[in-house]
């Protein structure tokens, strides 16, 4: 998928992914035995590729399959189809053992930062576990010994590196607020050293004032550590701020990749984009109005199992004001670059992209 | 010493009383837990105009939420709400929806003037609350709960939960069953429900978040209240949904001229429903003022901590230029509310103070009280442009210490 992208700076590539879950509308044998006939596909042959050093930005609402694909790629959800290379090797072909070796380096920042970490240990017993696991996959034959000031040491260094005191350390979880967990959570992860960190919505449930400091703090790790980050999120003000590049996810398909630059309102191609960035804009302090579409309840509506056409166009003003094309309704649209002034980076799933300056919802 | 809290219902007087809905003077509101006093509220002064939007901003536990639910009488953990009055003007009177206070709260104040014993009998409190606003819960006051699946009753479908409050409207001479269900109909399509008449059979775990938010929307101004409190009304909703519900709200306000109280903790939606602001930190309002003024970063007479959120804020515009120098965070933790820092509850975490300490020699123009800062807390100074300030730095007026709003 990425002529422009060098190949030898690759970290992650997804091919085809493809998660479904098993549908239970009635708890009986029978639909316990046609289990396999009835799935939700929640992704939809994702492809996707993170670069070194890069933070690339996921948004889309509720239910459209972020979290799960982030979870998909550190394989703490097996995916149904497709294949996840992870500095060249397939992820899902791997034995467990190797798969724990290679978990050491990529971790999660996991949604909630109260229940993310255990409320019976205290902070130094959570991140010297981490420390501890980091070090033994890392080396597997160093001295007993030598470990034990190693660690007291590191944690007083990871302390520092997400701004917390020293004297927290010898607290529990249900003593700290939600900013201080969540740093002890991103503390955690730093221990075992990570190269690629999946971050899913790590701004949710803080406080406005707390958001910043966080946010700040993965901007550091990105400069200056080379951190490599798939940012998942709703929250599209914070998503330009730390990404070099957004794709936005539409009901399991990523309709819309661009640099952080082309995420904007006026030069976003897919109507869905649009409509993400215009509410967003709208309850930002000055942002322009809103024309209500009366319509439009925002139910999303999922088409049928095996729909061929495009999932968005229930809900798409472009397919209505274009007359409903026949088009939309039998052919998925594939994510390529259209022909736009604006680069090969920028890909869109759409027949009718807009190329020119609008602004609908 | 004992000291008996006077709460009695007389008219304050002021230049445009009879523009404003609801009055709320001197609220405290304590909470009691094993490991100490909660002041959630603690003395707020707060003037609501009728038919506006007034907008409260406030982080978590800065006690937005307990002062709602405190006009509303709901604050029922001990001790609850201890003093103040809150004043409800209805068809030219006004009643002290606080006035059970009088009968059942004792407070002792110490010889420093702190509170050390507080002793209220909760029973007749409760029993006086409900019988102060029987007439009101629903009609004249209504809430839109923070979490709205959590809030309608799983049991009982949308209909009927909402057949309860839409009662009135539409013509006497139908069968009652018919005329109520009619109804319900005609205010889910208000809410801008497509498919009403499915939804009306729903139950709520069958319907979105979205979905449900706008039927607790329905609920709540089913009655005609002439107040609606909005607790977080969007909370939990993604993006394109929120924007959907603040229209809403926005429209339906326009058109039934009803007085909405929104609480939340997002200054963009606050900024484009309210018509004032009020922002509030550690259970006090620090300032008060229309909404231009309060989200224009250019102002430059603000509240410390109003600034620094405004500056704290991402949008989607964002400009190169911030994202080089790295967001500007506000410094340290909330403060524990069991424990607020002594004098101003925000010169730990104040840019202002914390530059004037560190500078002495620099005494410029406002500096001159900042000394107070840790000492004394500062009153909420009425200005030229806006309600009130509570901070020292914009303090200027030594001689009138009774000059507090």
């Amino acid at each position: 998928m990425s002529e422009a992208i060098h190949h030898d700076r690759v970290l992650v590539r997804v091919e085809g992914l493809v998660k479904r879950f098993p549908k239970f509308e009635k708890r009986t044998v029978t639909a316990f035995l046609n289990r396999k006939k009835h799935m939700v596909s929640v992704l939809n042959r994702v492809n996707l590729t993170i670069q070194k050093g890069e933070a690339l930005g996921l948004i889309g609402e509720s239910g459209c399959g972020k979290t799960t694909f982030g979870r998909c790629i550190l394989r703490l959800t097996d995916s149904t189809e497709g294949r996840i290379y992870f500095e060249g090797r397939d992820l899902l072909t791997l034995k467990p053992g190797e798969m724990r070796r290679m978990r050491k380096k990529m971790q999660m920042i996991f949604q909630d930062p109260y229940a993310a970490l255990n409320p019976q240990m205290k902070v130094r017993e959570i991140l010297s576990e981490a420390v501890q696991v980091g070090t033994r996959l890392g080396q597997p034959n160093e001295q007993d010994n030598s470990r034990a000031c190693d660690v007291a040491s590191k944690l007083l260094d990871l302390i520092a590196s997400v701004n917390l005191q020293k004297d927290k350390l010898d607290q529990y979880p249900s003593e700290l607020s939600g900013g201080e967990r969540r740093r002890v959570g991103i503390a955690r992860i730093l221990a075992v050293e990570p190269t690629f960190i999946v971050a899913d919505e790590p701004l949710a449930s803080l406080d406005a004032s707390i958001r910043s400091q966080i946010l700040n703090l993965l901007v550091d790790l990105k400069t200056e550590h080379g951190q490599t980050f798939l940012y998942i999120s709703h929250d599209i003000g914070a998503v330009r701020h730390i990404c070099d590049r957004v794709a936005v996810m539409y009901l399991g398909n990523i309709v819309e990749i661009a640099s952080r630059q082309d995420v904007r309102p006026e030069r976003c191609l897919h109507p869905y984009t649009a409509r993400l960035l215009g509410a967003s804009a709208y309850l930002s302090v000055g942002g322009p109005p809103l024309e209500p579409d009366p319509e439009d309840d925002g139910e999303v509506e999922v088409p049928e199992e095996g729909d061929p056409g495009c999932s968005y166009r229930f809900r798409c003003s472009r397919f209505k004001s274009l007359g409903k094309p026949n088009l939309c309704a039998e052919e998925k649209p594939k994510l390529e670059t259209p022909p736009t002034p604006y680069g090969d980076t920028h890909r869109v799933a759409c027949h009718y992209p807009n190329d020119e300056n609008f602004s609908e919802i | 010493m004992k000291k008996l809290i006077s709460a009695m219902a007389e008219v304050p007087d002021g230049e445009m009383e009879d523009e404003l809905l609801v009055q709320v003077e001197g609220l405290r509101t304590y909470i009691s837990t094993p490991t100490g006093m909660v002041r959630a509220v603690d003395g707020v002064d707060l003037n609501v105009r009728k038919g506006k939007v007034l907008g409260i901003l406030g982080e978590s536990g800065s006690g937005k939420s307990v002062m709602a639910r405190s006009i509303l009488g709901l604050a029922d953990n001990f001790p609850g709400v201890i003093e103040g009055r809150i004043l409800f003007r209805d068809k030219g009177k006004v009643e002290n929806l606080a006035h059970p206070l009088e009968e059942t709260t004792l407070v002792e104040l110490g010889s420093d003037g702190e509170i050390c014993k507080i002793s209220k009998d909760m029973k007749a409190w409760r029993k006086q609350i409900q019988e102060t606003y029987r007439g009101i819960w629903g009609r004249k006051i209504s809430m839109i709960f923070q979490d709205p699946q959590k809030s309608l009753n799983p049991f009982w479908t949308v209909g009927e939960q909402l057949v309860e409050t839409v009662e009135n409207g539409t013509s006497a001479n139908m069968p009652e069953t018919i005329r109520k269900w009619q109804d319900v109909v005609k205010w889910l399509k208000k809410v801008r429900i497509k498919k009403a008449d499915d939804v009306i059979e729903a139950y709520p775990h069958n319907l979105s978040g979205g979905m449900c938010q706008r039927v607790m929307i329905a609920m709540a101004l089913g009655g005609h209240p002439s107040l609606v409190i909005a607790d977080e009304p969007t909370t939990g909703l993604d993006a394109t949904v929120q924007a959907q519900i603040v229209n809403l709200l926005k429209s339906l306000q326009k058109r039934y001229g009803t007085t909405i109280i929104v609480i939340s903790h997002d200054i963009g939606m606050i900024s484009r429903l309210a018509d004032d602001i009020a922002v509030m930190y550690c259970g006090q309002i620090v300032e008060h003022g229309p909404r231009k003024r309060m989200v224009d970063p250019q102002v430059e007479q603000k509240h410390p901590y109003t600034k620094a959120l405004l500056e704290s804020l991402l949008s989607v515009n964002c400009d190169p230029m911030r994202r080089m120098e790295g967001l500007r965070a506000i410094e340290k933790e909330v403060p524990d509310p069991k424990n607020p820092p002594p004098g101003c509850r925000f010169h730990p975490r104040c840019q202002v103070y914390q530059n004037w300490r560190t500078q002495e020699g620099d005494r410029g123009a406002g500096t001159r009280w900042l000394a107070q800062c840790p000492l004394k807390e500062p009153p909420l100074v009425k200005t030229a442009e806006s309600s009130g300030i509570r901070c020292w730095h914009f303090y200027d007026e030594p001689d009138e210490e009774s000059s507090h709003v």
